[in-house]
């Protein structure tokens, strides 16, 4: 090496290392500083479904919690059904998040409070295998520091994660623009959670292509999720109902459906199934989306579990 | 490091192993076609240096048909057979070739048409005869452009795989700027985009012609960014190690005319069929018609290296139709502009610039759409809603998402023009500070942990 380095060339490459080291430091020091400010503003904002799940980790007392994804978030009003129930409720619902979110977050809420029972929303296809469902737990990041217990899940979405998390600003990634209006914008405590969807853009066409069935694949690790998910909770004394909402002239759904109920009906837990019930399912002014409920609509639904839960919780 | 560490003569084979292991990474069988590749060529190679004119068009047939061979296999075979297949249907015809499920090898059009290049210099005496073995399978496997180019010569790169080099502090800085310019180029433009590019053109149905016009704007960003920063990538590292790399993209979106944009686009490629397809057919020395003929058959063949798809066929047909139309308006182009009076003018031939950018960008995306959309008929239902249904509300999709893509292309902008129209006069990378340097690189790097997508696909030009 001395000799291949020892002309010339080793003064350059010395005063390359130089200068790429203090580049490096410079490089570290803004790192830090900015990703300490933005670690405030994402544990400080005060809208947005981030400021919803801190919300629940650390501040929800509440005894009754909706978890799934968009479809809890826009699906249940827990105002409808504290005012049914007499009990307090809180929607953690996450949008486009599987079991594997649903189930670190669980991990982290049930050491601070453990709820009375669970709502959880059952979409047809939660478990099935798409890469990107590990991608999007990078919404998991920024909780990778202060919460070794999602530190697992975090890892499912790449080994290289604990590296990559070396930056302080990487957790935060493409959140930037969405950390600023979720900290300048007004939160809205008194839905509770609740994200309603408001109006209707159902095309009629949309309906024409759905299929009748799909080929796909499950995914065992959400499989696993969900197994680790419920029985959390029964060892905790939750009590867990599944709830599968309506989905509007459901096709190919009802299939992935059937294939899911397989699944979790090994857990012996409530299936209370909506997905075609009439009152919704075939009145298109019911949905934002085909498989998305309004706001009108979420309210209807929510009263309709809400006196289900009447009804088991007195039993 | 290890790199200048090692003698000089053993170089090639950290090189050698590295471009190895690197492809290997992928699908570590597949190695054995670019061993096939380098094993033919080599031999062909010192073959028609000790043969006279009738041997050596047989070994040049030998590499051009073992290589075209494999290509065609892997790449083409399945495609051409499916659409005989519809043929043969359409005429109640039996029709039993079966269809193979091979994985397309990554990079093999690009490997290929390097090893190529180096058989007919070989044949032509353009170039002489590699005989170490260990060089010349470097030459085809050099592993920062090994799956998606530039396409070099025999004549630039192997000569330089024989010189010494030695540790250059220019060289080194010059080739980490360009490799992290080529990473601000992907992870924040180009795979941002592609988020919104794939939801619109995955289901162009359910979307109106604004909104597929955008996406459209927006694919052809996102090529451009994915292309070019994967060749700043390649040479930027090649720099690193003291290697040269030929220049594939001079911001092809200022091009004036189509024939501008392919001087600016995909340089090696569009170098490479000038040399190796168009001059051999006649070039400019033949007639008019034969001329329009050459430059259609060319674009052709470009659109089918890119992908066994009717969808590339009809994009290189596109653009060998804009180049043909180019020349045949160019004189009434020219009567046009005297009689405008424009040549006398100062500021209509400014007005002229931004007019002639903005016409030849919005011909050049009408051509990505059917190189972007997944079928011809839905590229053709997507060109006919942006001239039809081009009203109603634009799809956004996340608002942030889209927001982050617009600052994207903002930031791309600034930095093109000011390359385009100042060089670079206003780059801090260029700056005399040190600390002005340092901390524009430091900026670029914050804003790929903050803006980039580091979840995003691979690089669209692997598959071809």
């Amino acid at each position: 090496m001395a000799d291949n380095l020892s002309t010339s060339s080793s003064k350059d490459f010395r005063h390359f290392v130089w200068k790429f080291l203090l580049l490096m430091i410079l490089l570290i020091g803004v790192d830090w500083t900015l990703g300490t400010t933005l670690e405030h503003l994402f544990f400080t904002q005060k809208s947005g479904e981030d400021s919803q799940t801190l919300h629940l980790i650390s501040d929800s007392k509440d005894e009754i919690i909706i978890w799934g994804d968009s479809r809890a978030l826009h699906h249940y009003d827990p105002r409808v059904i504290e005012r049914v129930t007499a009990s307090s409720c809180y929607n953690a619902g996450r949008s486009a998040q599987s079991i594997l979110f649903h189930n670190a977050i669980q991990k982290v809420f049930f050491k601070r409070h453990k709820p009375r029972l669970i709502v959880y929303e059952i979409n047809p296809q939660m478990f099935i295998k798409d890469p990107s469902t590990y991608d999007k737990l990078s919404d998991l990041l920024p909780y990778y520091g202060k919460y070794s217990e999602i530190k697992e899940t975090v890892e499912k979405k790449s080994s290289n994660e604990p590296l990559k998390l070396f930056s302080k600003i990487y957790p935060y990634n493409s959140d930037i623009l969405s950390l600023v209006k979720n900290s300048l914008l007004n939160a809205h405590p008194e839905r509770k959670g609740y994200m309603p969807k408001i109006g209707s853009r159902m095309l009629a066409k949309d309906l024409d292509e759905k299929p009748l069935e799909l080929e796909y694949e499950i995914d065992s690790q959400l499989v696993q999720a969900m197994a680790e998910f419920v029985s959390r909770a029964k060892k905790e004394n939750v009590d867990i109902v599944f709830v599968v909402s309506p989905i509007y002239q459901p096709k190919f759904e009802l299939a992935a459906l059937e294939k899911t109920l397989e699944i979790i009906r090994e857990y012996k837990i409530p299936i209370w199934n909506y997905v075609d019930d009439a009152r919704f399912s075939t009145d298109m002014s019911m949905f934002y989306d085909e498989s998305h409920l309004n706001d009108r609509a979420a309210k209807k639904f929510s009263a309709i579990v809400a006196d289900r839960i009447v009804e088991y919780l007195d039993k | 490091m290890t790199y200048y560490a090692l003698p000089h003569r053993k170089r090639w084979i950290l090189l050698l192993g590295a471009s190895y292991y690197f492809y290997m990474c992928w699908k570590p069988e597949y190695i054995i076609l670019i061993i096939i590749s380098t094993l033919v060529d080599y031999f062909a190679a010192i073959g028609m240096s000790h043969s006279e004119h009738g041997r050596k068009k047989i070994f040049l047939g030998i590499s051009l048909v073992s290589n075209l061979g494999i290509l065609f296999g892997f790449k083409y075979f399945n495609f051409f057979s499916e659409s005989l297949r519809e043929v043969f249907h359409s005429f109640n015809l039996l029709y039993n070739v079966p269809h193979f499920d091979l994985l397309l090898p990554v990079g093999i059009s690009f490997y290929t048409f390097q090893t190529l290049s180096y058989s007919i210099d070989v044949y032509k005496g353009q170039q002489e005869p590699e005989r170490h073995l260990g060089i010349f399978a470097l030459y085809v496997s050099f592993f920062p452009q090994l799956v998606a180019g530039p396409i070099e010569r025999p004549s630039h790169l192997i000569p330089q795989f024989h010189q010494e080099k030695k540790f250059n502090y220019g060289d080194a800085v010059e080739g980490m700027r360009i490799m992290l310019w080529g990473f601000f180029k992907k992870c924040v433009v180009a795979d941002r985009l592609a988020v919104y590019v794939d939801a619109v053109y995955n289901n162009p149905d359910h979307h109106n012609g604004l909104t597929l016009a955008v996406a459209t704007l927006f694919f052809s960003i996102q090529i451009y960014c994915d292309f070019s920063g994967y060749s700043n990538i390649a040479i930027g590292s090649a720099r690193v190690m003291g290697v040269d790399l030929m220049r594939n993209f001079r911001r092809p979106y200022f091009a004036q005319s189509i024939s501008e944009f392919w001087r600016r686009w995909h340089i090696s490629l569009s170098t490479w069929f000038r040399d190796y397809l168009y001059i051999p057919l006649g070039g400019n020395r033949v007639n008019t018609k034969r001329r329009y003929f050459n430059i259609f058959t060319v674009f052709l063949v470009s659109g089918l290296w890119h992908g066994a798809n009717w969808t590339f066929v009809v994009w290189g047909a596109l653009h060998g139709f804009y180049l043909m139309m180019g020349m045949l308006l160019h004189s009434p182009r020219e009567r046009f502009k005297s009689w405008l009076r424009i040549e006398e003018s100062l500021w209509k031939q400014h007005l002229l610039i931004p007019c002639r950018i903005l016409f030849n960008l919005i011909i050049v995306c009408y051509a990505w759409i059917f190189f972007r959309a997944n079928t011809l008929s839905d590229a053709w239902l997507i060109s006919s809603k942006i001239f039809t249904e081009f009203s109603g509300p634009l799809y956004i999709g996340t608002f942030v998402a889209f927001a982050n893509g617009i600052l994207a292309i903002t930031l791309l902008f600034l930095a093109e023009s000011n390359q385009e129209y100042f060089r670079y006069k206003y780059s801090p990378f260029k700056s005399e500070q040190y600390l002005i340097r340092s901390i524009s690189y430091v900026s670029v790097i914050i804003l790929i942990l903050l803006l980039g997508v580091f979840d995003g696909g691979q690089f669209i030009y692997f598959q071809f």
